[in-house]
């Protein structure tokens, strides 16, 4: 197990990609840095939160992405979530986003 | 006289329960969503039970605007969508009394056995299971803003609500009976006046 490790390491210092695959197996969170950014920095701040909480955000779905309840699939609050791009009020979008996970009972 | 309407628009938070017969997701509506101008509301769906949630921030002069506004918004942008109900819902346990006035699960069993406040609690409409026992909110905010002098937040809509809700109920079952004119003809009889059109 340790010469595992040991050769894992060794690897992971040498090629990029290998390390970033590691990095995602052992902080799926990271993943996070990986979407891309929503326009809005207060609906950015409130998704953030929510995938601080467990939920999933998946871009490119409708006109910017959805959002997904961490609970299994047939016990989900209702799903998906569908954020605006470009919502009438960016600050009441994000406040809808947190009243939604905060009523969440599965995370 | 009724008071004069309010000049300034404020934000009205509300949600609309709709289904859509036939559609599995909402990602081919949310153009003609925001075209209708629902862009200011959060689309949440299908929820298991294949139902769909608009949670509407709605800037409007006061709060029937706001909700009719809505409905006309979703109807006008989903012709074949079927309006549920607008919450919050009448129907409420004692752990949801508790949430929408701001007091502790224990502190509503007191009140409704009559072991704290004034006594009178209004009686419940029913069980929804063997255990679990709901109030109409509209008789639980009015006691609470006439027994405790605490209304609570949003208590002035309850009755409003509650016949919407009602009202869209009834708009469902006419469907059933378009045909049955003599079920029809009876339910008429005994709608109150005040609902007659003008």
């Amino acid at each position: 197990m340790g010469g595992s490790i040991r050769v894992l390491t060794a690897i992971c210092r040498t090629r990029p990609a290998v390390r970033l695959f590691v990095l995602l197996l052992t902080f799926p969170n990271t993943a996070l840095a990986l979407r891309s950014r929503h326009p809005k920095k207060e609906i950015e701040a409130a998704l953030q939160e929510a995938e601080a909480e467990g939920f999933r955000v998946e871009t490119g779905r409708g006109h910017w992405g959805v959002m997904y309840c961490p609970g299994p699939e047939e016990e989900r609050c209702a799903a998906p979530f569908w954020i605006w791009s470009t919502p009438a009020n960016a600050a009441n979008h994000a406040k809808q986003i947190r009243r939604y996970v905060a009523r969440c009972p599965h995370h | 006289m009724s008071p004069a309407a309010p000049t300034i628009e404020t934000d009205h938070t509300f949600r609309v329960v709709f289904a859509m017969p036939g559609s599995d997701s909402l990602e081919s509506h949310l153009d003609a969503l925001q075209a209708a101008g629902c862009h200011d509301a959060a689309f949440v769906g299908p929820a298991s039970d294949g139902t769909f949630t608009a949670e509407f921030d709605r800037s409007a002069r006061t709060f029937v605007i706001a909700v009719v506004s809505a409905l006309d918004a979703i109807q006008a942008a989903l012709p074949d969508a079927h309006l549920l109900r607008v919450l919050p819902d009448d129907l409420v346990t004692a752990a949801a009394i508790a949430s929408r006035t701001g007091r502790s699960d224990e502190s509503i069993r007191l009140l409704i056995h009559g072991k704290r406040g004034p006594g009178g609690f209004p009686p419940a409409a029913g069980f929804i299971n063997d255990k679990t026992q709901v109030w109409r909110w509209t008789d639980v905010a009015r006691w609470f803003g006439d027994a405790l002098g605490e209304p609570p937040p949003g208590a002035e809509h309850a009755a409003f609500l509650a016949a919407l809700n009602d009202a869209l109920d009834l708009r469902a079952r006419a469907g059933e009976l378009r045909d049955r004119h003599e079920e029809l003809e009876a339910v008429l009889r005994f709608l109150p006046k005040e609902l007659a059109p003008a």
